[in-house]
């Protein structure tokens, strides 16, 4: 990745701009990296949707999307709620993809089964809460995430919930470094976790915005011999 | 349709119309079931009451009884027996209007009158006339007016006058059918039902606390205030009684005892079925009235 991240940005510069040291270009590409796996998994400028809406998005991104069934617990802050916490099943979970918990209702009648939930903002999260003057109906449960309480979902008032939920999530790349041997589908801290055809894009990222930090640069020697000048 | 059906349906119309109506401007279940209540007191007003007259409102909610059967009381009068002061003689009453009535349909009596013709007990159905219109049957040493069909008359919001003729000689027993106001959907209200036909229903108390009132569903015996044993009809209000759990229903093989409660709730209108997605759409309709403000608002302060 070293290698391809200095050919590429020779050719492109010409060989006039600086050149960078090895940490600092692990950083470009880790950055890089970073920034691939968020654009992949939510589309430009957040919009949604965007993890689904095209098959190469997902395709990109499948060796580092995980399945997992995670513990819950009751919580009840938000009435009829339970609360789970992904990173204490696994550190390196990233963004949410999917989540399914497992509930009985009535209303209509579901018997201990997996549902899918749906996100909602936290600010929201008390028009959702049943209470005396609130008897609420919605067929899917929602959650939302606080940094404090992992994930809260919230069931309408006709819901009885059970433990686990089963989650889709991206999970953190392990980072690039000098020794990380090329992707061969092992996801551990010494392989690269995307697999090859991305490594192009990824490297073509960081060369952008070393170009970008080289062009930032001069402008502030320009901005110096500008006030020079006008002395 | 029941309460809760019409909740959904009200909450996919409503997320159909904006989708902020599913998270940011949620309605609570509370206002839900109150912008339903709003709209079937509004349906029923326009469809049914939104007429001029007195008689043009009977004749409508006559020829709409299957619509309205289920809200139509019949109930005894209070009646305060003498009345001075009005100008109608000795042969006029004074009645008690029910506090939950939309519209008089029928007032009638159990009727004596001593001449032209004489009557003993008989029960008459009663005309309606204004209290301005009987100044021509007031009777008088100068005027002996006959006619020998009593009149109801309204005298204000709380009253009614039943006037009869120079030879009526008594009313007793009078009876009060009208449109009531419709029960208000709830979903707290709850309902407990016999296991069998002519079986007593037991564990009353399961659902209705000591002095609050119930609905009786089923012909059958309860307690009064005494207590004495009472034999209430389908659609009464009963008091529950501290210390009395049962209804006795064994000597009415016919009815199977069901009691609602708290009186005066319902979890299904009181209209028909087929008429019950308009009124869920009238509820929207006046719930999007009042939130075109609020969307209105949103929309400047994004």
């Amino acid at each position: 990745m070293i290698t391809s991240f200095l050919q590429y940005y020779d050719r492109i510069t010409n060989f006039s701009a600086k050149g960078y040291e090895e940490d600092e270009i692990l950083l470009f590409l880790n950055n890089a990296q970073d920034e691939f796996v968020k654009e992949r998994t939510f589309g430009t400028n957040f919009q949604p949707p965007a993890f689904d809406d095209n098959e190469k998005r997902v395709a990109d991104i499948r060796t580092i999307v995980k399945s997992t069934q995670i513990a819950t617990a009751a919580s009840g802050i938000y009435g009829n709620s339970i609360r789970t916490d992904p990173y204490a099943t696994d550190s390196r979970y990233l963004y949410m993809i999917k989540m399914d918990v497992q509930l009985s209702r009535t209303n209509p009648t579901i018997t201990q089964k997996f549902i899918p939930c749906k996100r909602i903002d936290q600010i929201d999260a008390g028009k959702f809460r049943s209470t005396e003057f609130n008897r609420t109906w919605f067929k899917h449960p929602v959650y939302f995430g606080t940094k404090e309480d992992g994930i809260n979902i919230i069931g309408d008032y006709y819901t009885t919930f059970y433990d686990y939920a089963r989650i889709d999530y991206v999970s953190r790349p392990f980072t690039i470094t000098a020794t990380t041997q090329e992707f061969d589908g092992t996801l551990a801290d010494t392989w690269m976790s995307l697999e090859s055809h991305i490594h192009q894009e990824i490297v073509d990222m960081a060369v952008d915005a070393a170009r970008g930090a080289g062009r930032e640069q001069k402008s502030q020697v320009d901005v110096i011999e500008e006030r020079a000048r006008t002395k | 349709m029941n309460v809760l059906e019409m909740q959904i349906m009200f909450q996919v119309k409503a997320e159909a119309i904006n989708a902020d109506f599913f998270d940011r401007m949620r309605p609570d279940s509370y206002d839900i079931v109150n912008y339903l209540n709003k709209s079937i007191d509004r349906y029923i007003r326009k469809k049914y009451l939104d007429l001029p007259t007195h008689s043009l409102r009977r004749a409508s909610i006559m020829s709409n009884m299957d619509a309205l059967k289920d809200m139509v009381e019949n109930t005894n009068a209070l009646v305060e027996d003498s009345i001075t002061g009005f100008p109608h003689g000795a042969s006029v009453i004074r009645v008690l209007l029910p506090t939950d009535m939309l519209s008089l349909i029928s007032v009638y009596c159990t009727y004596t009158r001593s001449d032209v013709p004489p009557m003993a007990s008989d029960i008459l159905f009663t005309d309606f006339v204004s209290v301005e219109e009987t100044k021509d049957i007031v009777a008088t040493d100068a005027n002996k007016p006959i006619f020998p069909r009593p009149v109801a008359a309204f005298e204000n919001e709380f009253n009614l006058l039943l006037i009869g003729d120079a030879y009526t000689t008594e009313f007793s027993s009078v009876k009060l059918r009208y449109l009531r106001a419709p029960f208000n959907l709830s979903l707290t209200y709850a309902e407990l039902e016999a296991s069998d036909v002519g079986t007593d229903l037991l564990n009353i108390q399961a659902i209705i606390a000591d002095n609050n009132y119930f609905r009786t569903f089923a012909k059958g015996n309860y307690y009064n205030d005494v207590p004495d044993a009472i034999t209430f009809q389908a659609g009464d209000k009963v008091k529950k009684q501290i210390g009395y759990n049962t209804i006795v229903g064994t000597p009415y093989t016919a009815w199977k005892q069901k009691i609602g409660a708290p009186y005066g709730e319902t979890d299904t209108p009181e209209l028909p079925g087929h008429l019950h997605e308009e009124i869920v759409d009238l509820a929207v309709q006046i719930f999007m009235d009042e939130a075109k403000l609020k969307l209105v608002q949103k929309a400047q302060s994004a």
